[in-house]
C-alpha cells in the first residue's frame, strides 16, 4: 500500500484502565480514543528503513500504545497534583511522572523542548517579528531598491513575451542594447549612468502602456528596440 | 521453574533469549557436558537424551544463533543510543510550537478522559505531542529489530508485542496485545529452524503449561529488557 487511509477503527480490546476510564472511553467517539493513525504512521515510518512496510494491525496497535501512554503518565501527574492540593497540569509534573515510571530517557530532550516553548510563548511579539522577515525572504530581488524589485518583477513577463515575438535580428539587438547601455555610440561613464536613469524612466512608461492592448504593448516592444525613438521618449 | 530458570542465568553466561536457549536445551545437557549434569538433573533430561553427534551439531547451532542474536541485541542498543543524542539535536532546531505532528486537542481529550484529572496547562499537550513522538519512534525501532529477526520487511503486531514484553517499560502496555501475539513472540525466540529435531519437545511443554504462560513471558521479559536497560535500572536501585 503507497497511501494511508483512515479508516474506521476496529473494536479491540481496551487496555487495563479502571472501571471509570472504561466507562468514559466508550461514552466518548472511537476517533477520538486514539490520535489519528495517519499521524502515528507517518511517525512509525521515520524510524524504519525505506523498504519496510507497516501491516494495518500493527499502526492500531501502536495508537492504542500511545493512548495508553498518555494515560499513564497522566494518572502519575495527577495523583502527584491531588497530593500537594494542586489542580492543574503542567510541563513539569508530567516530566516527573516519566521519571517516576521509568522513561528517563525522554525527560533530558524534553526538557529542552519545555525550556525552548516557555522562552518562544514567552516572546510571542519577536516571533511575528520573524514571520514578517520571512516574508521578505523568499521575494527574489534583482536590485536593492524594492520598488526596483516589483517593477522588474512586473515587466519581466512582457519582456520574455517580447523576447519570443521578436525575430533573431531583433533578438540580438535586444541582447546587445541590454538594459544597461543605449547602443555603440554611447562610451562614457557619466553618460551611461544618465542613460540608466533614462532606462529606469522608460520601464516606467512601458509598465503603465502594460494595461493596453497586447498589439499596443507590442508596438512598445517594436519601439524599445530603435535608439532614435527612445532618445525621443527620453526627451519627452 | 522459573526460579530455576533464573538461577542458571548467572552461571550459563547468557543475556537476552539466551535464558529461552538454555531452557530450551536443558534436557540435553547430561548427555553432552559433565559439568553441568551434577547440578541440573531431571527426569525430562533423561528422557530427551540423543546421541554425541547430534547433540554436538545441535549446541553448534545454538552458539551461532546466540553470536547471531547478540550481535542483532548490540546494533540495537547503538540504534538506541543514535536515536536519544539525536533528539537532542532535533529540539535545538525547533523554533515553532505551533505545527506538530501530532494534534493537540486530541491529547488534551484523551488526558481529560481520566475523571481525576481537572486542568490541564497549556503546555502539557505540547511537552506530550513530543513524548508521544519518541514513544512511537522508541516502540518502533524496537518493534522493527524484532521483525528483521524473523527475515521480514513487513512490521506486524506480534513484532510490537515482542517488543513489549522484552522492554520494562512497556509492562504496562502488556494487556493491550493478545495472549496469542505474545506466544507467538516466546515460540518466535526459540529457534526452531536450526533446532528440527528439538522443535516438536519444544512446543509439548508449554501447551502442557498454558497458565505458566504469562509468568514465563514475564520472566522473559525482565531477563530480555535487562542488558538493554541495565545502567538504568542500577541507577533506579
Amino acid at each position: 500500500m503507497t497511501g494511508t487511509k483512515r479508516n474506521q477503527i476496529t473494536t479491540s480490546p481496551v487496555g487495563s484502565p479502571t472501571s471509570g476510564n472504561i466507562s468514559d472511553s466508550y461514552s466518548s467517539k472511537e476517533q477520538d480514543r486514539f490520535l489519528p493513525i495517519a499521524n502515528v504512521s507517518r511517525i512509525m515510518k521515520r524510524a524504519l528503513p525505506a523498504n519496510a512496510k507497516i501491516s494495518k494491525e500493527a499502526k492500531e496497535t501502536v495508537q492504542e500504545c500511545v493512548s495508553e501512554f498518555i494515560s499513564f503518565i497522566t494518572g502519575e501527574a495527577s495523583d502527584k497534583c491531588q497530593r500537594e492540593k494542586r489542580k492543574t497540569i503542567n510541563g513539569d509534573d508530567l516530566l516527573w511522572a516519566m521519571t517516576t515510571l521509568g522513561f528517563e530517557n525522554y525527560v533530558g530532550p524534553l526538557k529542552l523542548y519545555l525550556n525552548n516553548y516557555r522562552e518562544t510563548e514567552g516572546e510571542k511579539s519577536s516571533t511575528s517579528m520573524a514571520k514578517q522577515e520571512e516574508l521578505h525572504s523568499p521575494t527574489h530581488q534583482h536590485q536593492t531598491n524594492i520598488d526596483g524589485v516589483v517593477e522588474i518583477n512586473k515587466l519581466l513577463p512582457h519582456s520574455v513575451a517580447a523576447a519570443t515575438k521578436a525575430s533573431d535580428f531583433n533578438n540580438t539587438t535586444f541582447s546587445a542594447g541590454g538594459f544597461y547601455s543605449v547602443g555603440p555610440h554611447q562610451v562614457t561613464a557619466p553618460k551611461s549612468f544618465t542613460e540608466m536613469g533614462g532606462l529606469n524612466g522608460y520601464r516606467e512608461s512601458s509598465i503603465a502602456q502594460s494595461a493596453l492592448s497586447a498589439d499596443q504593448i507590442q508596438d512598445a516592444s517594436g519601439n524599445r528596440m530603435m535608439p532614435p525613438n527612445l532618445r525621443y521618449r527620453v526627451e519627452w | 521453574m522459573d526460579h530455576q530458570g533464573h538461577s542458571q542465568n548467572p552461571s550459563m553466561g547468557v543475556v537476552g533469549s539466551g535464558a529461552q536457549l538454555a531452557y530450551g536445551s536443558n534436557p540435553y545437557q547430561p548427555g553432552q557436558i559433565t559439568g553441568p549434569p551434577g547440578s541440573v538433573v531431571t527426569s525430562v533430561g533423561t528422557i530427551q537424551s540423543t546421541g554425541q553427534p547430534a547433540g554436538a551439531q545441535l549446541g553448534q547451532h545454538q552458539l551461532a544463533y546466540q553470536h547471531i542474536h547478540q550481535q542483532q541485541q548490540h546494533q540495537l542498543q547503538q540504534q538506541l543510543q543514535q536515536f536519544w543524542s539525536s533528539q537532542y539535536q532535533e529540539i535545538e532546531k525547533v523554533t515553532d510550537f505551533k505545527n506538530h505532528s501530532l494534534p493537540l486537542a486530541r491529547i488534551k481529550k484523551i488526558m481529560k478522559a481520566d475523571e481525576d484529572v481537572r486542568m490541564i496547562s497549556a503546555e502539557a499537550p505540547v511537552i506530550f505531542a513530543r513524548a508521544c513522538e519518541m514513544f512511537i519512534l522508541e516502540l518502533t525501532l524496537r518493534s522493527w529489530n524484532h521483525t528483521e529477526e524473523n527475515k521480514r520487511r513487513t512490521l506486524q503486531k506480534n513484532d510490537i508485542a515482542a517488543a513489549i514484553t522484552r522492554t520494562d517499560i512497556f509492562d504496562f502496555l502488556v494487556d493491550i496485545v493478545p495472549r496469542e501475539d505474545l506466544k507467538d513472540e516466546v515460540l518466535a525466540s526459540i529457534p526452531r529452524g536450526t533446532m528440527p529435531v528439538a522443535g516438536p519437545a519444544d512446543a509439548l511443554p508449554y501447551c502442557y503449561m498454558p497458565p505458566q504462560h504469562p509468568s514465563q513471558v514475564g520472566a522473559a521479559g525482565v531477563i530480555m529488557g535487562k542488558p538493554v536497560m541495565d545502567p538504568n535500572m542500577y541507577a533506579q536501585q
